[in-house]
């Protein structure tokens, strides 16, 4: 009966009530999207860095070259020869080097070449099939095989690019030989090959005299001095010493670049950061005017339903019983606003989610409720109790004879 | 039902009320009549345990109120006084049905179906149930407050002015439902007001 009448007085004031829950929604709908959103990134990009201290790659944007090297997301800085590579190989603090060449895709999903290596830094394990042994053969990362419909022993030939609509190479045509389990890293997106496919596809390029002149055509050099040539390698070191001294040693004496996957992430974490920081104080000022209108909310409603409660003490309710009437009101409001705020989020994510795999083939996951959003509820229940129990301690105040006898 | 001795009670040392004694039976009705400032509403406040009396004692169905911890009058109150009051008070976010069930919920009783359509039927608002009571006149919100007052076998029913806002036709119908239903429930029925048209209705009456 309580309950009754608390959610008959929230409907009777149908239009300050979705106001207060919707403010609350908002605020903690923001909230919560952003923190699920970075948790993810957060997550998918730790994952990916794991293991890798330090990526190689030709001079540039060192972000560029950790984004394009360790995450596939952005085009690469250039390329290396692999004779420079040797000279790092050698090196007794480096413990491996994996190198990576790119340049080509399939309907948008990038082909990397590299070696068996690569796989194995992310513990990939095979669905089916074997691991790729001669050229032109590939193996596909879970999600590409999921959305391309790939299967065993399907052939394609190579876009030129990141983009699907590239210059097709058709003299070359690969071959998936196996295919990855989920691996929850950035190869679920990608289709690995050796390193001789992609020197194979674009030699073959250069033999129809087909040059081409675009930006971001990183193999041009490599055609000019037929020395083998990657676009960057992920080197793991024996010691932190390495960490110490090698990346200065290839910054100044060689024409590479070495760039420290986790300073680099930091630095746009930190760039993320303050853009979210500043969205998280917004949608706290939101949550604050939500709470806010609650108040207001009720205090109106002590003041319109002055005789309403009169009249309840007059029938045997006692002040407490009406108090947390009054009380539940306002935390009714602040929870629905919770809950709708929870499921914006999840809308939102889902959105997100369908947006960043059409622009980076990157997904999130819907996921049950994190522990940052169990405080919000905390946060929503106090900010619900703190609106009410100002207006909510005003039933200890009425006068009953007086308010009833009113003449 | 309902004894009253030398009550007394102050608004300050201005406003110095002495009762007459009021005697009620089961059943009975009694009219107690008073010009505006004669202290009436007060006597109803006092009967009704909203008030403490500065001297003096109420028995209700044989219990003496003002021993009664205060923690007590609530139920108390709720279990053995209904009240009309003059103006149509009720929880307007609710239906005619739910207002009624309401008085069992507040007196710590089962919600009681069968009296809410009994009273209903009885009381002529059976149609009006489902309804708010915004939509209701005022001659039907009245006669939805003496349902209520009547929900909980209420052993003394107080009238605060039940007619008062009404007009004569209304005024006649709901001073024999009150008589009516009172008399049915075996409750002892007192009226404070000072609408003449009652004064002839009831021969006990006590005037202030």
């Amino acid at each position: 009966m309580l309950l009754k009448i608390v959610w008959k007085n929230i409907v009777d004031k149908k239009l300050n009530s979705i106001l207060a829950v919707l403010l609350m929604a908002f605020g903690i709908g923001i909230i919560s999207l952003l923190i699920t959103v970075g948790k993810q990134l957060q997550d998918k990009f730790a994952k990916n860095i794991s293991g890798v201290d330090m990526v190689v790659g030709a001079k540039g944007s060192p972000l560029q070259l950790i984004l394009s090297g360790v995450y596939q997301i952005d085009s690469p800085t250039g390329n290396i020869a692999l004779s420079e590579l040797n000279m790092l190989r050698n090196n007794p603090l480096v413990k491996e080097v994996i190198p990576l060449s790119m340049g080509d895709n399939y309907k948008g999903y990038r082909i990397v070449g590299s070696n068996e290596k690569y796989l194995k830094h992310f513990k990939a394990e095979l669905k089916e099939g074997r691991t790729f042994e001669r050229p032109m053969e590939v193996v596909a990362g879970a999600t590409v095989a999921r959305n391309l419909e790939l299967k065993l022993n399907d052939t394609f030939v190579s876009s030129h690019g990141f983009e699907a609509d590239g210059h097709s190479h058709e003299d070359q045509v690969y071959k998936v030989v196996g295919i990855l389990n989920y691996s929850n890293s950035v190869l679920d997106n990608l289709l690995v090959s050796d390193l001789e496919s992609v020197w194979l596809v674009h030699a073959g390029h250069e033999a129809d005299g087909d040059h081409h002149e675009e930006a971001g055509h990183e193999e041009e050099a490599a055609h000019a001095a037929h020395e083998p040539e990657v676009t960057c390698a992920l080197v793991k070191f024996r010691s932190p010493m390495g960490l110490m001294s090698l990346p200065r040693l290839i910054n100044q004496n060689t024409k590479m670049q070495a760039a420290l996957p986790a300073i680099e992430v930091n630095r746009l974490f930190e760039l993320m950061g303050i853009g979210m920081d500043a969205v998280k104080a917004l949608a706290a000022a939101i949550m604050l005017i939500s709470g806010v209108s609650v108040f207001i909310t009720l205090f109106n409603a002590l003041k319109e339903r002055k005789y309403e409660l009169a009249l309840m003490l007059s029938m045997g309710g006692t002040r407490m019983k009406l108090f947390f009437m009054l009380l539940l009101e306002g935390i009714i409001l602040c929870l629905s606003g919770y809950a709708l705020g929870i499921l914006l989020s999840r809308t939102g994510l889902w959105l997100a989610s369908g947006a960043l795999k059409r622009g980076y083939n990157y997904t999130l996951e819907q996921q049950f409720l994190q522990k940052e959003e169990i405080y919000l509820l905390f946060l929503a229940l106090f900010i619900g109790i703190v609106a009410a129990i100002i207006p909510s301690s005003g039933i200890y105040k009425i006068n009953i004879s007086k308010t009833l006898a009113n003449e | 039902m309902l004894e009253t001795d030398s009550l007394e009670f102050h608004y300050g040392e201005a406003a110095r009320f002495v009762f007459p004694d009021v005697r009620c039976a089961s059943g009975e009705t009694l009219l107690i009549l008073g010009n505006s400032g004669s202290g009436k509403t007060t006597l109803l406040n006092l009967m009704a345990l909203l008030l403490t009396p500065a001297r003096g004692e109420i028995r209700i169905n044989g219990t003496g109120t003002t021993a009664l911890p205060l923690s007590q009058l609530p139920g108390f109150r709720a279990r053995n006084i209904g009240l009309v009051f003059q103006k149509p008070y009720f929880v307007n976010a609710l239906n005619v049905r739910d207002n009624l069930l309401m008085a069992n919920y507040f007196a710590g009783n089962p919600p009681d179906k069968a009296r809410v359509n009994h009273l209903a039927e009885s009381l002529g608002f059976s149609a009006l149930l489902d309804k708010r009571i915004t939509e209701l006149s005022g001659g039907e919100q009245q006669r939805v407050g003496i349902a209520r007052a009547l929900m909980n076998s209420a052993k003394l029913i107080l009238a605060d002015e039940p007619t008062s806002a009404l007009d004569d036709l209304n005024c006649g119908r709901v001073a024999d439902l009150l008589e009516a239903q009172a008399r049915e429930y075996g409750a002892a029925l007192v009226i404070v007001t000072h609408d003449q048209r009652l004064k002839s209705r009831f021969p006990s009456q006590i005037s202030l």
